[in-house]
């Protein structure tokens, strides 16, 4: 297999990704509350909360602790003059690659959590897909983003 | 052409039968639920109906005799609207596309539909005229197409010709798994007035008339699957019928249908990727379908964008067609397959979801459960022949060959300048055994369509990726 790309995205993703992650496991608990609840009104076996409270704890380590460090890790992008080369993947590690003669237009965007953080999020598109790399301290996005964009007005030559 | 015209008449009357065909389910609504009309009322419900069907019908005339269309300065001039004017002016270089086709009421009058698609928007073409003769739509075609017109006369004047015979259309129809479609589109349909016919009222009756016995069940349900079998032959044959292929410059040029002519072109310049598949009944009979999978154009709505190209031609001939219609493009006569550690991966994948429903209930029904553990074997052999099946080949610098199977197999001939993106991906587990999984996507309509060979192996991933990267 080829080298990794050299390029990480920004720490700060790390703290995003656990926030989100902290929403979602938020999300869960309120679930398993509510049935903690249903099991005492109806009366169902006591051991079906040990067995809910287990794999809800275990969720939120993970969401929380576990796959952030590890996607982050996994993240790596590299912007050649012909193409683009993005790594990521949590246990399936895909890695793409986008030549700069089909970049069809690069944008970028922020959510309210990566604007807290500095953070944007480019994303190059091509006639048929969309690729993003995800939490960049915004100053890099913009410079990457119209690297891409002066790199891509390449002409294609036909065949 | 530069005065401005008017569509045929039909026109109107067409748009009145559109409308009343959506105005039908609130009609109805209305006359079942809109009361029962005490004595002298009931003429109201009928005055409200003949009111909305004159209406109708009079702001069809209208907007037909507002609409007119014109050709001036290379662009296609439409104004239209019966009270606030609306312009649509269509420059020559932006349309993509020119539709003809016939539906049922033009057929009648001898007409034809025009519709004009440009690159941008949406599902809906751009400008549609919906009755125009024949004539005039030669006319308008050969206006907005000037150009590629004197090149045709300068490029080639023998236009190629591809045609398919009535027995390629009954062997194709006959081979296609249509069926199921058929059937279960019946079985949606019956089950939808489950409620209001009563069937097992008939069976009862049919019961006592004839002590129903189980060979007669059966044949009955063997005649029942012939008839839906030929009336699909029948609606394919329908669909496809005088299907033929011209390629004129460079525009494929297809038209199809008995009793609804369809017609369509494709520049061979968007045509980003040939498909050929063949089913296992085909496979036997040495027979394959043919598709183009080309970019953005609302013409042909079907099956994403994948247009047929040759409904069913001998696999032999293949090569030789697609040099004809759409050189660049050629099936390699052999692939690289997998590598054998791929194999165990590609049973297990098939086997895995039948096993886990399986195994609980041949345990409850044992010991003769056990018996449909055999299913199994199909199963597997499925996961063989598709191990068996995978690969790629890269004949050139240029061109890209997959090949695969779901349970029909298929080639893809991909070109590199249209492919879009390349993607790897190694789960763990591949990753101990040097496989990967290789994604291409492709435009296909104003999306995308991604291919992939899954579990080739790590060495031949590092080639594709060499062979993308060249530019």
């Amino acid at each position: 297999m080829r080298e990794e790309p050299k390029q990480r995205i920004s720490e700060r993703a790390l703290t995003v990704w656990r926030i989100s992650g902290a929403i979602l496991s938020a999300i869960l608990w309120i679930v398993f509350f509510a049935f903690v609840a249903v099991t005492l009104i109806f009366d169902w076996p006591y051991w079906l909360i040990m067995i809910g409270f287990i794999v809800v704890v275990v969720d939120t380590y993970v969401t929380i602790f576990v796959f952030p460090k590890l996607r982050w890790k996994r993240w790596r992008y590299e912007v050649h003059e012909h193409e683009i080369d993005i790594q990521h993947g949590l246990f399936i590690v895909r890695r793409t690659i986008i030549p700069m003669v089909r970049v069809q237009h690069v944008d970028t965007e922020q959510g309210p959590l990566l604007r807290k953080y500095h953070l944007a999020t480019v994303s190059v598109s091509t006639a048929a897909t969309t690729h993003e790399i995800p939490a960049l301290d915004v100053e890099e996005a913009e410079k990457l983003r119209d690297r891409i964009s002066i790199l891509a007005r390449v002409v294609d030559e036909d065949e | 052409m530069n005065e401005p015209c008017r569509l045929h008449p039909l026109a109107a009357f067409i748009q009145f039968l559109k409308t009343v065909r959506e105005l039908i389910l609130p009609l109805a609504l209305f006359f079942l639920f809109g009361g029962e009309g005490e004595g002298k009322f009931v003429w109201l419900k009928y005055a409200v109906l003949v009111i909305t069907l004159l209406g109708t019908l009079i702001v069809g005339l209208f907007s037909w005799y507002r609409y007119t269309y014109r050709i001036e300065h290379g662009e296609l001039r439409i104004e239209y609207g019966i009270f606030v004017r609306k312009r649509r002016y269509i420059p020559r270089e932006r349309i993509q596309t020119i539709h003809v086709s016939a539906g049922i009421m033009q057929r009648l009058f001898g007409l034809v539909k025009l519709q004009i698609e440009t690159a941008g928007g949406g599902n809906e073409a751009e400008a549609v005229l919906t009755a125009i003769t024949k004539a005039e739509a030669d006319r308008i075609k050969s206006a907005l197409f000037v150009d590629d017109l004197i090149s045709y006369e300068q490029k080639d004047d023998t236009s190629l010709r591809y045609e398919a015979t009535m027995k390629e259309l009954v062997i194709a129809a006959s081979t296609s798994g249509s069926i199921g479609v058929v059937l279960s589109a019946a079985g949606a349909f019956f089950s939808q007035f489950d409620e209001l016919i009563p069937y097992e009222l008939f069976l009862q009756k049919f019961q006592q008339f004839t002590h129903l016995n189980i060979i007669i069940i059966s044949l009955i349900t063997l005649f029942a699957i012939f008839l839906v079998w030929f009336i699909s032959i029948f609606m394919m044959v329908a669909k496809y019928g005088h299907f033929t292929v011209v390629k004129k410059g460079d525009d494929l040029m297809i038209s199809r249908g008995l009793l609804e002519k369809r017609q369509f072109n494709i520049p061979v310049s968007r045509v980003q990727a040939i498909r050929i598949a063949q089913n296992p009944l085909r496979q036997l009979l040495g027979y394959a379908a043919v598709y183009v999978e080309s970019a953005g154009s609302a013409g042909e709505k079907e099956s994403n964008y994948s247009t047929v190209l040759f409904p069913l031609v001998k696999v032999s001939k293949i090569n030789e067609l697609l040099s004809m219609f759409v050189p660049h493009y050629s099936v390699p006569s052999s692939f690289e397959r997998l590598p054998s550690r791929a194999l165990r991966r590609y049973i297990l994948r098939t086997v895995f979801l039948t096993v886990v429903i399986l195994f609980p209930i041949s345990y409850l029904f044992r010991p003769w459960g056990y018996l449909s553990l055999l299913i199994l074997v199909p199963f597997a052999f499925l996961g063989y022949m598709r191990f068996k099946d995978a690969g790629f080949y890269m004949t050139d610098e240029h061109s890209l060959s997959l090949r695969y199977r779901v349970f029909s197999k298929m080639v893809v001939l991909l070109r590199k300048k249209r492919i879009q993106a390349l993607e790897n991906s190694q789960s763990i587990f591949q990753r101990k055994q040097q496989l990967a999984t290789v994604h291409l996507s492709i435009q296909s309509g104003l999306h995308s369509k991604s291919f992939k060979i899954v579990d080739i192996d790590e060495a031949h991933m590092d080639a594709i990726q060499k062979w993308y990267r060249k530019q």
